[in-house]
């Protein structure tokens, strides 16, 4: 029987990223709760450690994906660097101010753009970004800029938005322009935010597995073709349809 | 297969495991010959294709790309080619730019296979009843005469070109278009895209590796710059030359962990040692 031929690949390349951007309202009213009702910061906090332990058991997906909080509440705060899901710290979330929210998108762009810089100066291949935006309310800022440039963004298939909707008072319409393909949903309830985060964990794992990695947005965007975009799973579970 | 000039071939494919999840067949076809009569400017050439998945009728995209260089280079003659056996000065290594008139016959040989290569799927998709960018396919060729080395790409394929003093490196660089599609099928635009092609003296190369840019991952020093690693390919070399078949190297391209899921493709060319 002829030996197995077995050249020595390299097994240093490394691994394909995705960075997933947390763009969170931290804004006066996620303090408040309606009399029996849960608090909604708290419900956020927990639902974040729910997605770091979640995410965990996904050897692939916890290395892979890279999460950065940026938090919408009087200002915009954003963690100094992307981090991978296996390191990722929840932070506590406390409620304040108004709902900068034009100024907090930009932000969100503008560290994905810089996050595609570090990967291709590091010879690492990068899946489609993704945003997620949650807000309970309206925007207290100007979001013209903000629209635009995400507009222009995703038409070259620059990154993935998910915008989600807290509570009965969230702005379904401003939402909604955030990623018009797509469109908003609303979180079923102030319970679902765990369920949401799951199913962002089991999302992440499904793009890790996937073969739609490239050195830029174009060759993401031809794997994407190639193999066909990355199945999710339902959100009916956690998204009031 | 080995002939009297002393270059032996390999070639193999492996259908991608997630083309296989699919139920989808491989798109990547591989060609290539060494020439066994005294007749003919081509001594050896080496051919792959990786068919657009977003593409109709990929298959037969790089398959009839493949078919096509194949046979033309074998009935490729000296006479063909104005300017007979006369190299430029401009032949060094380094990447020929398209406006410069060059009169060596290998690197027109090689410009001609490509853009004959893309008529020939216009008139395949004609037969077909179907558009030329349903047969969208990306086109690697590596060619010796009895003077040059000529390697050209229109596409993201893993080139490696080993010299005389036993440095390996791609000699030309992957295409990457700033949006998507862009310019990276031989059926892009509305002519034939720019071409990626270098050349040299044929002294200086005694192997070379072709692959599609499903083994990226596992045969690049940066997949990015897609500089290719070495001991991959002085294994492979070495073990063409001791004989390894087509069937063996299949064997690796099917088991590889190539966390591409996309297909495999090699077509190794050595020269054995005098």
């Amino acid at each position: 029987m002829t030996e197995a031929f077995s050249p020595e690949v390299n097994e240093d390349n490394p691994d394909p990223r995705v960075a997933c951007v947390l763009l969170l309202d931290t804004s006066d009213s996620m303090r408040f709760a309606n009399p029996g009702e849960p608090v909604p910061i708290d419900e956020l906090n927990k639902g974040i450690v729910a997605f770091k332990e979640d995410i965990l058991e996904d050897p692939l997906a916890r290395k892979r994906a890279e999460i950065m909080v940026i938090t919408c509440g009087g200002d915009v705060y954003t963690d100094p660097n992307f981090v991978e899901a296996q390191d990722f710290q929840p932070p506590t979330l406390t409620p304040q101010g108004s709902t900068p929210m034009g100024r907090a998108l930009c932000t969100a762009l503008d560290v994905i753009e810089q996050q595609k810089q570090v990967y291709k100066q590091a010879g690492i291949e990068y899946y489609r970004p993704w945003l997620v935006v949650m807000t309970d309310g309206a925007p207290t800022d100007d979001v013209t800029q903000a629209l635009s440039r995400l507009s222009a963004a995703q038409a070259k298939k620059g990154l993935v938005v998910f915008p989600i909707g807290i509570g009965d008072a969230a702005d379904m319409g401003f939402l909604g322009q955030l990623s018009p393909d797509r469109g908003a949903v609303r979180l079923k309830g102030l319970t679902s935010f765990s369920d949401f985060f799951k199913w962002l964990s089991a999302s992440m794992s499904a793009v890790s597995q996937s073969a739609t990695h490239g050195a830029d947005d174009a060759a993401v965007e031809q794997r994407a073709e190639e193999v066909g975009q990355v199945a999710l799973k339902p959100i009916d579970g956690w998204a009031q349809i | 297969m080995t002939n009297e000039a002393g270059w032996t071939l390999a070639k193999a494919t492996a259908t991608g495991t997630m083309h296989i999840e699919a139920g989808i067949g491989c798109h990547d076809s591989v060609g290539g010959w060494v020439r066994s009569d005294d007749r003919g400017l081509v001594d050896a050439i080496g051919v792959v294709a990786d068919g657009a998945g977003s593409a109709l009728l990929p298959e037969l995209g790089s398959r009839t790309a493949v078919a096509y260089v194949v046979d033309e280079a074998r009935k490729a003659r000296i006479e063909h080619f104005e300017g007979g056996r006369e190299v430029a000065s401009l032949a060094e290594v380094g990447n020929e730019s398209e406006s410069t008139s060059h009169t060596d016959p290998a690197v027109e040989l090689v410009r001609r296979l490509f853009s004959g290569a893309r008529k020939a799927l216009e008139v395949t998709a004609d037969e077909e009843g179907v558009k030329l960018r349903d047969l969208a396919t990306t086109l690697m060729v590596a060619m010796v005469t009895d003077e040059r080395f000529v390697v050209a790409e229109i596409g993201d394929g893993v080139v490696a070109v080993r010299s005389s003093d036993g440095t390996i490196s791609s000699m030309i660089s992957p295409q990457r278009g700033e949006f998507a599609n862009e310019a990276t099928f031989i059926t892009s635009g509305a002519e034939l895209p720019h071409l990626e092609l270098a050349s040299r003296p044929v002294c200086e190369v005694n192997a070379f590796g072709l692959s599609s840019d499903g083994l990226r991952l596992l045969i690049t020093s940066n997949s990015l710059e897609g500089s290719p690693y070495p001991p991959f390919f002085n294994d492979v070399f070495s073990a063409v030359v001791s004989g390894t078949t087509d069937e063996q190297i299949a064997g690796f391209l099917e088991r590889a962990a190539d966390r591409t899921g996309d297909d495999k493709s090699l077509v190794i060319g050595v020269r054995r040692a005098p």
